[in-house]
C-alpha cells in the first residue's frame, strides 16, 4: 500500500504521466481516500501554475530600442528574402552573430 | 481524474502553426511582433542565462547577443525546430561562451551531476512511522494562481524561491513553468535526458511549494 510519504516523492511522475498503469491506479486509489495528499498534489500544481503567471519582466527600454534598430536595419536590407537557403543554414541551433 | 490532478495543464505557449505565422511577421519586418516576442521571453531568458554566467549583467548581455543572433539568423531559420527551442538553444550557446570568456565554463551536464539535492520532498518529521501524515499540509485559502498572486508578498516569495534553487533545477523550472516549454523542448534545449529533466523539475517544484507553504502559514 502506497504511503503518503512515498506519494510526495512521485507526484511529479504522476502529473507528467510517467507511470505504469498499475502504479497510476495505486496513486489514484490513495488520492481518492486521502484528503491531505489531494491537498499536497493541488499545491504542487498550483505552485507550478503560479510560477507561469508571475508578472512579466519586460526588457529594459534602452536595450530593446537598440535591438529594434538592428531589426529594422535587417528588414530593410532583406526586403526580398532569398527563396533558397544557402547550405550552411542546416544548423538551426547555432547561427553565429 | 487525471486532468483534474495534472500539474502540467498549461498548454504550450504556441503551436507550430503560430510559429509559422510569427515567423512570417518577423521576416516581413513587423517590429511590433519582434518587440512583443522580446518582452515575453525576457524574464525567463535572463533567469536561464544566469544559470551559466557570473551575474545578472552578464546574463542580460547574453540575452542581447542572443537576439542579435536571432535577427541575423531569421532569414535562414528553417521551421523544423520550434522557434522557441531555436531561440533558447542560441541563448544557451551565448551564455556558455560568455561564461568561457569569464573563465567559468560549466557544461550543463556537470550542473546536473552537481545537483546533490537528496532532501526528501517533505521533511520526514511530518510523517508517522508508517509513512502517513502526522503534520498534513493545510488547505490553502488561495487556491488559484490569481488569488495567490493577489496575496501581498507571494510573487516575491516565489521569485526568491526560484533564485535560491540549485542551478540545474532553476534552469528546468524556468523553462518548464516560467517559459511554458514542454518536457521534450527542455530536454532538447538543455541536452538532458527525460528522466533527469523530471527529477530536477520535481525537486524544483517541491521547493517552490514548500516556500509558499511556509509563507502562507505565517500570514
Amino acid at each position: 500500500m502506497l504511503s503518503c510519504r512515498e506519494l510526495t516523492e512521485i507526484v511529479t511522475d504522476y502529473a507528467e504521466g510517467r507511470m505504469s498503469f498499475w502504479r497510476r491506479l495505486e496513486v489514484q486509489f490513495h488520492l481518492g481516500m486521502c484528503h491531505p495528499c489531494r491537498a499536497y498534489l493541488r499545491q504542487m500544481r498550483l505552485a507550478a501554475q503560479t510560477v507561469g503567471q508571475l508578472p512579466p519582466e519586460p526588457m529594459p527600454p534602452d536595450i530593446k530600442a537598440e535591438l529594434l534598430k538592428r531589426f529594422a536595419a535587417l528588414s530593410a536590407a532583406d526586403a526580398a528574402p532569398p527563396t533558397s537557403a544557402p547550405p550552411e543554414t542546416q544548423t538551426n541551433r547555432t547561427p553565429k552573430s | 481524474m487525471r486532468a483534474y490532478y495534472a500539474v502540467t495543464t498549461r498548454p504550450p505557449s504556441s503551436t507550430p502553426d503560430d510559429d509559422l505565422a510569427l515567423l512570417a511577421r518577423l521576416r516581413g519586418g513587423d517590429a511590433q511582433a519582434f518587440a512583443t516576442l522580446v518582452d515575453r521571453h525576457h524574464g525567463p531568458m535572463v533567469r536561464l542565462a544566469q544559470v551559466f554566467v557570473r551575474d545578472r549583467a552578464a546574463a542580460e548581455d547574453a540575452v542581447q547577443e542572443t537576439w542579435i543572433g536571432v535577427i541575423a539568423g531569421l532569414p535562414r531559420f528553417e521551421p523544423r525546430a520550434r522557434l522557441k527551442t531555436w531561440i533558447y538553444g542560441i541563448l544557451v550557446n551565448q551564455a556558455r561562451s560568455r561564461a568561457r570568456r569569464d573563465g567559468r565554463d560549466v557544461p550543463f551536464s556537470a550542473l546536473v551531476e552537481a545537483d546533490g539535492d537528496v532532501a526528501a520532498a517533505v521533511d520526514a518529521a511530518r510523517f508517522k512511522a508508517g509513512g502517513h501524515w502526522a503534520s498534513p499540509p493545510a488547505d490553502w485559502v488561495q487556491d488559484t494562481p490569481e488569488s495567490l498572486l493577489a496575496t501581498r508578498g507571494a510573487a516575491e516569495v516565489i521569485g526568491a524561491a526560484i533564485d535560491a534553487l540549485p542551478p540545474a533545477q532553476r534552469a528546468v523550472l524556468t523553462l518548464r513553468d516560467l517559459e511554458g516549454a514542454t518536457s521534450e523542448e527542455v530536454c532538447n534545449i538543455l541536452e538532458i535526458s527525460e528522466i533527469n529533466q523530471r527529477v530536477l523539475l520535481h525537486r524544483a517544484r517541491t521547493r517552490v511549494r514548500a516556500a509558499l507553504e511556509q509563507f502562507l502559514q505565517k500570514k
